[in-house]
Parts: structure tokens; C-alpha cells; sequence
């Protein structure tokens, strides 16, 4: 596999609320990653036995540059919401399945879920296209990135669970009629909203997160409970992130 | 001009002491491209079962001071899949290869090891009867200085492999279990498996495991297995694969000061992928500086 060990210089730090768009310089990973892919971040300044793994939510082969969108929810992501401009950090990718999106697919991501969406929406809009995105967040503060989303050209609809920006109420209730195909990325009750409202007619593919460690399915530590296989579970990083709903045993995941 | 690094450890000669350690390395090819397999002497690959084991439910790790706290449960895809695609996918692999045998039962461990017998890619077997996230099996085994001699005979008579031994490191006397595990056969101990242990998040009020429970590795527990390796050796000097926390070459050099021929890499790999690379070139400068010939002149080679 073409992995790639970097260290990257952060090149800019900017606030998203209280998240962080961070554009790291990481030339070969920024030329071979694809949307859905993932880096491994080493947490810097000592104590952090594990690297987060992160969405790389924009890249740009010829700058060499590639950007992630990081909300501080714990001691590592925030330590990395810290990095200024000029600090290096270590970084392993592209990991996990480059996928396609399907053809004319709907976008909906959730909150910071929107890192895990950008990159497709940004790819479809350079190739000429207008996909839909849904975007909901609890409030206007936490629809990260909506601005950076909007200017890609998308066909970006906004909703709030308090109604402080755009259409208020979830993304569940807002989807159109009988889209093609859903994209989905945000917390799993979401996941768990869409799967009731789209039913089987429509294919659901969503992206999964769970603790990690090696990134190349060699340690099997985020493991997520396999459709059709009981007791068995597959390797996110591996058949992942992106996976198709059907593939997940929802009942084994605490029934979200 | 560096000191050579070749030893020979439990009959099986590495042409490095640095060996990615079971669990972690999963099935060796997963980590093509990012280690340097030029310093890497062998790879003891993920715990192999007669039949598939599912592994636990997640959470599966948990991030501790200088740590990790694992419970994967051995998830393994079982002995003929290991047999059918694995392996192979090893053919042209230039490092050592061992493979963690684990079972449920006496009868299990002898029919893995039987058949690994027949597969000339691997070069020895590392029989797991330490692991703390599994019951009626591992550990049963690791903590019973006769359960553990008898074992490791069946798997003694069951092979002409070289055979390795992984010790559990919290029993109350490791040195019974080392002579235990020699006098059934053995011809090297890896010592020693993770140190049972446990994460809570006080905001969930849960246990961060889905296991609940789980073996600790990394830095935290190095202290304590440093003094393992240094026990054993001095009342057996066998041969040693130090296992625990080496996170750089300081760590493997004072394995090999207290007894050990070989360290493994493990936690290490995922902060830092280039580690083993980083291990053998720091290692082979620090036998030079101290005048060693090669790195078998350095075991137990504490000053009196």
C-alpha cells in the first residue's frame, strides 16, 4: 500500500467556532489522498500513546498542502486545536478505502461530520457538478465550515436544531424525495434517523469512527460489528471509513 | 563501521533483535510501506486459533499514561484462512516469521501447532498462554507452573519448529513459570504479554473497554518487565524476547543488559512507524560505542 509516514508543517490555523481548519504542508500524502481517506495525527507534546485519526477534508496536490477540521472533544483534539502556524506534527496516510461517492448522491453531514463530507463535495463541484448537501448542526455554532462548504458551489442546505440559522428542526426531517443515494457523516443517532426515514429503497453509506491505533487493519482495534456475521466484526480503517449502512449490524452498535 | 546486529534467538537466527511484537503487527504485510522490514529481524504475528474468534466489543482500546490498554479479544480469521491467504501473502517477506499460537484448550493449541509444523514460511512458534482479554484460555495456561509445563510439552512433541514461550508478567513468581515453560521445551520465553489493567470515563461512568478489562503495554509497565527479563536470566539464562514499552533504542539496550537477545515493537508502531528502523541503527551505535563485538557479547552483560 502507498502509506506515507510525514511530518508536516502547519501552514495556517484557522478558527471555525471552536474548531480549527488546519492546512498542513504534507506534499505526498496531500498527492495521493482521496476523499473519504484519512490521516493518523501524532498528538504533539508528549503523554499521547495513540494518533487521532482524522478526515482530510481538503487537499491540494500542486500546493502539497492538505487541510483537516479539527473540534477539540478531548486532551488530543485539542491539543491539536492548539497547533499554530510553524509547528510541525506528524502524520500516516492516506488510510482507509478511497470510494467513489454514488452517482448524484445526496450529502448530509452532522455537526463536525461535515470534515467527513468536504473533500466529495468539493471533487463533485470541481468536476462541474452541483451536488446537495444537508447540513444540520444542534446550533449555528456548530455548523463548522458552512461558509468554506457554501463557496464550493454545492447546493448547501442548512438546518438547526434551535432554528439560530437556516431551517430549524434535524436533518432527518428535511431530506428530499426518494434521493438516489444518501452520504452521510455526523453522530450516530443521526445515522440512526436516516436509516428510519430512507428505509431499504435507498442506499445509505455512512462514515464510522471508533478508537484506532495502526490505521492498516493490523491491530483490529476499531472494530465495528459486521451485518450478517454474528459476533463477528470488520476493521474500519480497513473496510472504511466510508461503509454502506447494510454492512453494520446496527443492533450490536446499542441499537444507534 | 556498526556492529552486526545477527543473533540467534531460540534457534531461529535474525539478522536484527528488533521483532514487531503479536497483536500489534497483525499479519506482517498490513504494515508494507511504513516500517523499514531492513530492520526488522522477525515478525510474530497475530495470535492464530484452530477456528475463527470473533474478538471483542468495542471499545477495544484505551489510551493510558505511557500506554495502551488493549482488549482486542485475539480476533483472528482461524488457522486455515491463516494457512490460505496469509501466509502466503508472506512469500517473499525477508524478516523471520513467528506465529502466535493461541487456544481454548490443550487439544487446540497441539492441532494449530501440528499444522503450523507443515508450513515451511514460518520459522518458529510462539505459543500465548498470557493473553488476559480471553477466558478459558491464554492466561488459564500462563499462570500454573504444571498446566504450563505439560502444555507446552503436547505443543513440544507436536512440532520441530523452534518453539517460544510468551509468559504472563503478573503472576506472584515468574521464575516458576519460566522453568516450567523450559522444562516442557521451550527453546526462548517472551517475556512478558501486557499487564491486566482497566480505563473508566468518569463522565460516562463506564469503563471505557467494552471487555471492561484489559492489558496494559507501552512505556508504563517497561520498569516492570525490565525486572522480569533480569529474574529470568539470572536463574535460567534462557533465551529472552523482551517484550514491553521498548519505545527507542535506550529501552532495547537495557533489555539486552538485563538478559534479553531480541526486543519486540509493539505500542511503539503507532505513534511512531519508523521506530524499528530508529531501534536497530541506535542499538548497533550503542554496541560500538561500548566496545561489544557483536550483540550476543552485550546479554546480561550488566557491570558486576
Amino acid at each position: 500500500m502507498d502509506y506515507y509516514n510525514e511530518l508536516a508543517a502547519v501552514v495556517a490555523a484557522e478558527a471555525e467556532g471552536d474548531a480549527r481548519w488546519l492546512t498542513l504542508r504534507a506534499p505526498r500524502v496531500a498527492a495521493a489522498v482521496r476523499p473519504f481517506q484519512f490521516v493518523l495525527v501524532r498528538v504533539p507534546g508528549g503523554g499521547f500513546t495513540l494518533p487521532r485519526p482524522l478526515s482530510v477534508t481538503a487537499a491540494d496536490a500542486a500546493a502539497g498542502e492538505l487541510s483537516l477540521l479539527v473540534k477539540p472533544v478531548g486532551k488530543g483534539s485539542a491539543a491539536l486545536c492548539a497547533l499554530a502556524p510553524g509547528a510541525e506534527v506528524g502524520l500516516v496516510g492516506p488510510l482507509g478505502r478511497a470510494v467513489a461517492p454514488p452517482p448524484d448522491a445526496l450529502f448530509v453531514a452532522g455537526g463536525i461530520g461535515v470534515a467527513g463530507v468536504f473533500f466529495a463535495v468539493a471533487e463533485a463541484c470541481r468536476r462541474g457538478e452541483r451536488p446537495r448537501v444537508l447540513f444540520g448542526a444542534r446550533s449555528a455554532s456548530q455548523l463548522f465550515a458552512a461558509a468554506r462548504l457554501e463557496a464550493l458551489g454545492a447546493d448547501v442546505t442548512l438546518v438547526t436544531d434551535d432554528g439560530s440559522r437556516g431551517e430549524a428542526g434535524l436533518v432527518s426531517d428535511r431530506l428530499p424525495e426518494a434521493p438516489p443515494a444518501v452520504v452521510a457523516c455526523g453522530p450516530r443517532p443521526m445515522y440512526r434517523a436516516l436509516r428510519e426515514r430512507l428505509g431499504d429503497a435507498v442506499p445509505l453509506f455512512v462514515l464510522m469512527e471508533e478508537h484506532m491505533a495502526c490505521g492498516v487493519g493490523a491491530c483490529r482495534s476499531c472494530a465495528a460489528p459486521a451485518a450478517g456475521r454474528p459476533g463477528f466484526y470488520f476493521a474500519i480503517c480497513q473496510e472504511g471509513p466510508l461503509v454502506d449502512a447494510a454492512a453494520v449490524d446496527w443492533q450490536r452498535m446499542g441499537g444507534i | 563501521m556498526s556492529v552486526p546486529l545477527d543473533v540467534t534467538v531460540g534457534g531461529v537466527d535474525l539478522r536484527s533483535p528488533v521483532i514487531l511484537a503479536s497483536g500489534c503487527a497483525g499479519y506482517g504485510a498490513e504494515w508494507n510501506g511504513l516500517v523499514d522490514w531492513d530492520a526488522v529481524g522477525a515478525v510474530a504475528l497475530k495470535g492464530v486459533s484452530r477456528n475463527p474468534w470473533p474478538g471483542n466489543e468495542p471499545h477495544r482500546v484505551a489510551e493510558a499514561p505511557a500506554g495502551l490498554i488493549n482488549a482486542i479479544g485475539l480476533e483472528n480469521v482461524g488457522l486455515d484462512v491463516f494457512r490460505a491467504e496469509k501466509l502466503p501473502a508472506l512469500a517473499d517477506f525477508a524478516p523471520r516469521v513467528v506465529v502466535n499460537v493461541i487456544g481454548r484448550s490443550r487439544e487446540e493449541y497441539r492441532e494449530v501447532v501440528e499444522a503450523l509444523d507443515e508450513e515451511p514460511r514460518v520459522d518458529a512458534v510462539e505459543l500465548n498462554v498470557s493473553c488476559p482479554n480471553v477466558t478459558g484460555g491464554g492466561m488459564a495456561f500462563g499462570a500454573n507452573a504444571e498446566g504450563l509445563r505439560s502444555l507446552v510439552r503436547d505443543c513440544r512433541d507436536a512440532t520441530a519448529k523452534p518453539l517460544w514461550v510468551k509468559l504472563a508478567p503478573l503472576v506472584s513468581d515468574v521464575v516458576p513459570c519460566a522453568r516450567a515453560a523450559l522444562a516442557g521445551g521451550a527453546d526462548a520465553l517472551t517475556v512478558a504479554n501486557t499487564v491486566p489493567a482497566m480505563a473508566i470515563d468518569v463522565e460516562a461512568r463506564r469503563p471505557v473497554l467494552g471487555n471492561v478489562y484489559g492489558g496494559l503495554s507501552g512505556p508504563a509497565i517497561r520498569p516492570v518487565i525490565l525486572r522480569l527479563v533480569h529474574r529470568i536470566y539470572a536463574e535460567t539464562k534462557a533465551h529472552i524476547v523482551a517484550s514491553g514499552g521498548v519505545d527507542g533504542w535506550e529501552a532495547a539496550a537495557a533489555y539486552v543488559l538485563a538478559g534479553a537477545r531480541a526486543v519486540t515493537l509493539g505500542t511503539v508502531l503507532f505513534q511512531n512507524p519508523n521506530a524499528p528502523r530508529e531501534v536497530a541503527d541506535g542499538l548497533a551505535a550503542w554496541l560500538e560505542r561500548h566496545g561489544f563485538a557483536d550483540l550476543s557479547a552485550a546479554v546480561g552483560a550488566l557491570q558486576q
